[in-house]
């Protein structure tokens, strides 16, 4: 009975010290996904500017493509809601049991008085113990 | 009275009240004009379609109208030449057709006689029923707007022109050249367009469409257009911009008028801080309010407001755009111009060395050198900020003339360059000026020593910094060059519009040298994010790729399982138009019938291997998208697909499949045409430049290198220290180029996956072509702001000046530039030849080899004929095509002729050399959109039977000796620098010869202002020397004749006089003896008429002693000077005539005044000779500075002549003024002597203010009005 227990609880610690991401860390991922959604949906990048560094990789469908400073995507994304202004935006998956948890959603915007939708993809990664984004995509 | 309100500064605030009422109406109006729309919206909707119908219609009858003409064209030039065969009929085409035109000329017999370049994927004669009238002809990948005309002298042939109209695929690379009339519209009106083909398609029953029928010149419907109706929402949306960006151009210009009625009282203030304060704050507060008004970007859209162009959150995002960026970089060079103004003006009141004070000296250099440091730093930021925060790429692209926003860029720099040099030059000139003015003859050494503290401050400012911006070697030649702009400045009389050219040049300089360290830096960090990117792309990345491709295609237009549709075709047009192609994705795209039978399939970088359809029907009723590994590899394949519904109707199914490739990167050998511009790996440096390996231990996973690594190479790689980021920098010689390597440790499992990205150190002939590039740029802009200040002037002087240096300089330029240019292009077309000869001769040892190959395996093998091609391109790795007469028989690139990218009829230019000329083989260059290729065509024999063989430079890897663009760099980099430096040289050596003659010029003018003490410096050789001499002799001379001639005078004046006083004493004299001695008579004779004798001989003495006096009183009024020419005299001009003919004397000549405009009464030569001889008098007295100053006191007029000469000693100071003293060797002593005369004359006195060892000061005072 007692190697038994000895066992059971080496596995449970075993099991606690390697799964990929803890129920904290999830948390932490959803956490910054709702703040991006938040974003989106309201057309400010204030809600989510915090989890962009140096090198984010962003891609719109106006043809902008490529690794920007902080500042710089900043800019570029109050530029493109300036332009583009949301109607709505929701997640349709989401990813977060992985390394480099990622989803993917529609976008509704306003251009030109149009109501059009685009395809919003984005990933983050570890950076310093904290989860930032490497990736945002809109085609 | 109403003229009263509208004159002088008053005329601005009302401008500004009306701008104000105009305003206040505005904001009434707006509201107004809001409900007008909304409730009026069915009328204007429809005058808004009509507006935009009238615009697509004017549109395609324009097109029409060009083929129209161009098909008259060729009928008429046809039927005038007698064509007697089909080749001359295809020459014929192919020297007068335009290339963008598709063309077919066919005889009675449908036998097709010649043919465009360009060619249609299918080609139906039935669909032109009636000769001469316009129709749509839809093909593949393009839509024609076409005619048939008859032709020829019997009419026995028809021409068939095609001119198009619409490209049904976007490419988004640089050398794709859109045609779409619906983008082209949709861009216009921001909505959607699509143009319909068929005249009889159903029309768009959705209510938002509005559908306008196409005619063709007979009136024949052969279309329409459909488009999304404007919608109210965006019309009001409009209103309102407009309405608040007038408001916002009121409220700036309210802003300005108010200032601008406000500033008459600033500039009566006396303190020129507080006028330069104001003027300085008017700008800030103007720039400010533009900027938060959004003028211009919020009603602006285009590159120039693209923020991902450039864009920096300084200063609460004025810089937020190129155009921002733009805006504030002028007020701030407006700011600067403004300061440097006043800093001359303000330095000027220290030219009396008592007057500088050390102590302010020392306040000024503590705050000046800081500053100098800090904005070097700022503008070493803001370069930085140019090249990482933006996504233009200055370097990047060899060619000569950037894009616009690249342009604008790069003067915002040279804009910001010059800011920086005018704020830098106040701030070391404003120390430096003490010891100009104080120690004047120890300046040098002084100068120099602030120079180097200046270094030392400079270095030890970097020193303290974590990260300093530029290099040592910018930092060091920065403040040299600032040294030597100040040290120029303080060394001149006065500064002319044309000295700021050096200001201009140094700012270019330092900016161009800035950005192209930066661009260094940028350089270095995209190797890191190079390796970023090849770890970016993920399987769900890709996954959502695929899913998102599907999503957007479901409701395809296009029927599956139609003959006649090429579905390869179709199956590319989707591929293009999703983000497979935006993110260069290796996979494919494909169409399956509902019985899942591939239709059509476009692939790129991916293997058949991997493509085969997924699943049955049944199980792929909804959207599926699923994973495939391939152990064997470790490669792994997403697949999806979805089933395509058209009009609700079941409609076969498109699958879509990407490759996760983990051998290798996935870039190689991607055709130009292909590629994507927004695939990272493209941006910053070209990929070819690059060499990029996967290290998995010590062998070598994956690499995409012209190079290949030894053992030891990698061991060296693989063997580096990692930071603690798994990150390490390595500079190294790969293949014997120094190379830099970024590494990055992919995984920490063992053993270690590392990725390494090298880039080739830059050469010399690289960084000249950079630098100049940028040099270049500005220099344009620099030439522009010359001309245009050129006519500025010539506009307000009405004379163009051409000076001897001038024309010496060009005449240099002229002789030196010219042949350089020539030797030039002479090199570039010699390396062109031989590039040429090059291309022949690899491309043709290619063709040989496959030749030799497939004849070898053709009889002896039971291949069929294209299993032996493609053996032969496998195996030998060289792609082409085959051609039996005009048609196309094979082609490695099969697929690019069966979607209708390369066309499948024989080029006609080849066909008429090597089928009916007789040539055996020939290169032409050919294109793919516009992406330019070299194409060597062959007469192969095959097995016995004639083919024309093709092999391009595009799909067949070639080494030129010196590649086109390469030498373009070599022969710019290094003849700019040639340019330069001829152009420096030429300026030095056309001062040097000029200088004499430009000293003799001002000699010569100094002369005819009476100045004729003066000596040219005999400091010039050969004729230029004697010159000189002869014209110092002729001086001496003209004044010893000069003093020998007044004396001559003098004495001859003397003389006549003397005669003139002798002979008209003698007629009183002689009546006065005679009536004396009449007296004396009548006296001695005890005349009894004595008393009447006495009273009239007393009469008449005394009447004659009176005329005696009137006669002298005549000849001491005719003894006075000669008559005086008195006028207005504008002060200001006699004073910098005076001053300005001693330009090129060694002392300086300064000026001083508060009032230009001041005029007093005086004659002007004679104002203008005293004014000489004072300052001609402080030279000899060994002054090296002169200053003249005038100002008013009360109603006099008070000029001071002050110099740092040796002074007047106090013996003779009392002397000066006295006719014929003089302490020279020469001359008369009579200047001043004149000079006091004069001034007397005028009313007014001349004396010695003060005089010591260090200088002396004569002062003039004279009425501002003469009684």
């Amino acid at each position: 009975m007692r190697v038994r227990s000895v066992a059971l609880l080496i596995i449970v610690v075993m099991f606690s010290l390697f799964s990929p991401v803890s129920g904290a860390e999830n948390k932490e991922v959803e956490k910054v996904f709702a703040k991006i959604e938040k974003g989106f949906t309201e057309g400010k990048v204030s809600n989510f500017e915090p989890y962009i560094i140096d090198k984010v990789f962003i891609s719109l469908f106006t043809g902008t493509a490529g690794y920007f400073t902080r500042n710089h995507a900043r800019s570029l994304l109050e530029d493109f809601f300036t332009y583009h202004k949301s109607s709505g935006f929701y997640f349709v998956s989401t990813k977060t049991e992985t390394d480099t948890p990622f989803a993917s959603g529609k976008f509704k915007y306003f251009y030109k008085g149009i109501l059009r939708t685009g395809n919003v993809f984005i990933s983050l990664k570890k950076h310093k113990e904290k989860w930032i984004i490497s990736q945002i995509t809109i085609d | 009275m109403i003229r009263k309100y509208f004159s002088g500064y008053n005329k601005y605030y009302i401008l500004a009240l009306f701008t104000a009422a105009l305003l206040l109406f505005s904001g009434i109006f707006a509201p107004l004009v809001m409900d007008y729309y909304r409730d009026n919206w069915k009328d204007l909707l429809s005058k808004r379609l009509t507006e935009i119908n009238i615009d697509i219609t004017e549109k395609l009858a324009s097109l029409e109208a060009e083929l129209v003409k161009e098909s008259k064209e060729i009928t008429e030039k046809f039927s005038s030449e007698t064509l007697k065969d089909k080749e001359e009929i295809i020459r014929f085409l192919v020297k007068n057709l335009d290339p963008k035109y598709v063309c077919y000329i066919y005889n009675d017999a449908g036998e097709l006689l010649a043919w465009s370049r360009a060619d249609l994927s299918k080609f139906d004669p039935d669909k032109f029923a009636v000769t001469d009238e316009l129709i749509f002809y839809p093909d593949n990948l393009i839509d024609y707007i076409a005619i048939k005309k008859v032709i020829g002298k019997v009419g026995d042939k028809s021409l068939y022109l095609f001119l198009p109209v619409e490209k049904e695929y976007i490419l988004d690379n640089k050398f794709y050249s859109d045609i779409s009339l619906n983008r082209e519209f949709s861009e216009r009106y921001g909505s959607e367009f699509n143009l319909i083909f068929q005249p009889d398609s159903r029309l768009n029953p959705d209510g938002r469409f509005y559908n306008l029928p196409v005619f063709n010149q007979n009136g024949n419907k052969i279309g329409f257009v459909e488009y999304l109706k404007p919608t109210r929402r965006q019309a009001l949306v409009e209103v309102n911009e407009l309405f608040n960006m007038t408001q916002g151009i009121a409220l700036v210009l309210i802003f300005v008028f108010f200032m601008a009625g406000i500033s008459k009282h600033l500039w009566q203030k006396e303190s020129k801080w507080i006028r330069f304060t104001g003027i300085f704050s008017f700008l800030v507060i103007l720039r400010m309010l533009l900027f938060s008004l959004g003028l211009p970007s919020a009603y602006v859209e285009n590159d120039f407001t693209n923020s991902a162009y450039f864009s920096s959150v300084f200063g609460f995002g004025v810089v937020k755009s190129p155009l921002e960026f733009a805006i504030t970089v002028f007020f701030l060079l407006i700011c600067c111009i403004v300061a440097i103004r006043y800093f001359i003006n303000y330095e000027k009141q220290f030219e009396k060395p008592d007057k500088i004070d050390l102590r302010k000296t020392v306040i000024t250099a503590f705050f000046a050198l800081p500053m100098f440091l800090l904005i070097l730093r700022g503008f070493g930021a803001a370069t930085r900020s140019m090249v990482f925060d933006s996504t233009l790429r200055y370097f990047k692209e060899p060619t000569l003339l950037p894009e616009l926003p690249a342009a604008l860029m790069e003067i915002n720099l040279l804009l910001l360059g010059i800011s920086l040099v005018l704020a830098s030059v106040i701030f070391v000139g404003g120390i430096a000026v003490y010891f100009s003015r104080k120690h004047p003859k120890t300046f040098i050494v002084e100068f120099t020593g602030l120079f180097i503290v200046f270094q030392i401050a400079g270095y030890l400012f970097d020193v303290l910094q974590k990260e300093p911006q530029g290099t040592p070697t910018i930092r060091i030649l920065f403040i040299l060059v600032i040294f030597l702009l100040v040290y120029f400045y303080l060394k001149q009389s006065s500064i002319r519009a044309g000295h700021f050219i050096y200001v201009l040049f140094a700012g270019s300089l330092i900016s161009a040298a800035m950005l192209n360290y930066y661009n260094s830096e940028l350089e270095r960090e995209s190797l890191k994010t190079t390796a970023l990117e090849l770890t970016r792309p993920n399987e769900y990345f890709l996954e959502f790729l695929v899913r998102e491709t599907l999503l957007e295609n479901v409701n395809l237009q296009t029927r599956i399982e139609e003959a006649d549709i090429n579905y390869d075709t179709e199956a590319f047009k989707i591929w293009c138009n999703s983000a497979l192609h935006r993110e260069s994705v290796s996979g494919s795209v494909m169409l399956l019938d509902s019985s899942m039978v591939k239709q059509g399939v476009f692939r790129f970088k991916f293997s058949e291997f991997y493509d085969k359809v997924g699943t049955d029907p049944d199980s792929a009723r909804s959207i599926r998208v699923y994973k495939e590994d391939f152990l064997y590899t470790g490669n792994k394949i997403i697949r999806g697909i979805a089933p395509l519904k058209m009009n609700g109707d079941e409609n076969g199914f498109l699958q879509v499949t990407v490759l996760y490739d983990v051998n290798t990167f996935g870039f190689n050998d991607i055709p130009g045409f292909l590629s994507s511009r927004k695939s990272y790996i493209n941006s910053t440096i070209e990929l070819e430049k690059l060499k990029i390996f996967e290290f998995s231990g010590d062998k070598i996973l994956k690499e995409f290198s012209d190079v290949k690594l030894s053992d030891r190479d990698v061991s060296k790689l693989v063997r580096s220290e990692f930071s603690e980021y798994d990150e390490s920098w390595k500079r190294t010689q790969l293949n014997g180029e120094d190379h830099l390597i970024y590494l990055l440790k992919k995984s920490n499992s063992i053993p270690l996956d590392i990725l390494a990205v090298a880039l080739k150190t830059k050469d010399t002939s690289w960084s000249l072509f950079d630098f100049f590039k940028i040099f270049f740029i500005h220099t344009l802009f620099i030439l522009f702001i010359i001309i245009v200040y050129s006519l500025y002037n010539y506009w307000k002087v009405r004379k163009i000046t051409i000076s001897f240096k001038t024309t010496l300089l060009v005449a240099f330029l002229v002789i030196s530039i010219i042949p350089l240019l020539l030797l030039a292009a002479y090199f570039r077309n010699l390396t062109v030849e031989k590039n040429d000869e090059a291309v022949f001769y690899k491309l043709g040892k290619r063709a040989y080899k496959v030749e030799d190959y497939v004849n070898s395996y053709i009889n002896i093998t039971g291949k069929t004929h294209d299993e032996i091609y493609r053996k032969a391109a496998e195996d030998l790795g060289i792609n082409f095509a085959l051609f039996h007469e005009k048609d196309y028989v094979f082609s490695t690139l099969e697929e690019y002729h069966n979607i209708g990218l390369m066309p499948k009829r024989l080029n006609p230019k080849v066909y008429l050399l090597l089928e009916l000329e007789g040539v055996k083989e020939t290169v032409v260059d050919e294109n793919i959109e516009n992406f330019n290729y070299h194409s060597f065509y062959y007469k192969a024999n095959l097995g016995g039977q004639t083919y024309i063989m093709r092999v391009t430079d595009s799909f067949n890897n070639i080494l030129l000796p010196f590649a086109g663009v390469e030498v373009d760099i070599f022969l710019f980099g290094s003849y700019s620098l040639a340019v330069l430096l001829i152009i420096i040289i030429s300026t030095v050596i056309a001062n040097q010869i000029s200088s004499p003659i430009r000293k003799l010029t001002q000699a010569t003018k100094s002369v005819a202002g009476g100045d004729l003490s003066l000596q040219v410096d005999e400091n010039a050789g050969g004729e230029i020397k004697e010159l000189i001499k002869g014209f110092n002799l002729m001086i001496k001379k003209l004044k010893q004749n000069q003093a020998q001639l007044a004396e001559s005078e003098r004495e001859a004046a003397w003389k006549q006089m003397a005669r003139q006083v002798a002979h008209e004493i003698k007629n009183p004299l002689t009546p006065m003896k005679l009536a004396v001695q009449q007296l004396i008579a009548a006296k001695n004779d005890n005349s009894p008429k004595f008393e009447t004798i006495f009273g009239k001989v007393t009469t008449m003495v005394i009447n004659q002693i009176e005329t005696l006096k009137n006669i002298a009183s005549e000849f001491s009024a005719f003894a006075r000077m000669p008559r005086l020419n008195v006028e207005k005299v504008k002060l200001y001009d006699v004073v910098d005539y005076a001053s300005g003919l001693f330009i090129e004397e060694k002392a300086t000549v300064l000026t001083e005044f508060e009032n230009k405009e001041l005029e007093i009464d005086a004659d002007r030569d004679q104002l203008q000779r005293t004014l000489v001889n004072l300052i001609r008098n402080a030279i000899q007295a060994g002054a090296l500075k002169v200053n003249l100053k005038y100002s008013v006191t009360g109603e006099t007029c008070e000029i001071e002549v002050t110099d740092n000469g040796k002074g007047i000693p106090p013996e003779i100071a009392g002397r000066i003024f006295e006719e014929n003293f003089t302490t020279k060797d020469s001359g008369m002593g009579l200047g001043l002597s004149m000079a006091k005369r004069f001034i007397e004359s005028l009313g007014g006195r001349i004396y010695i203010a003060g005089t010591s060892s260090a200088g002396s000061s004569i002062k003039i005072e004279l009425p501002l009005k003469q009684v």
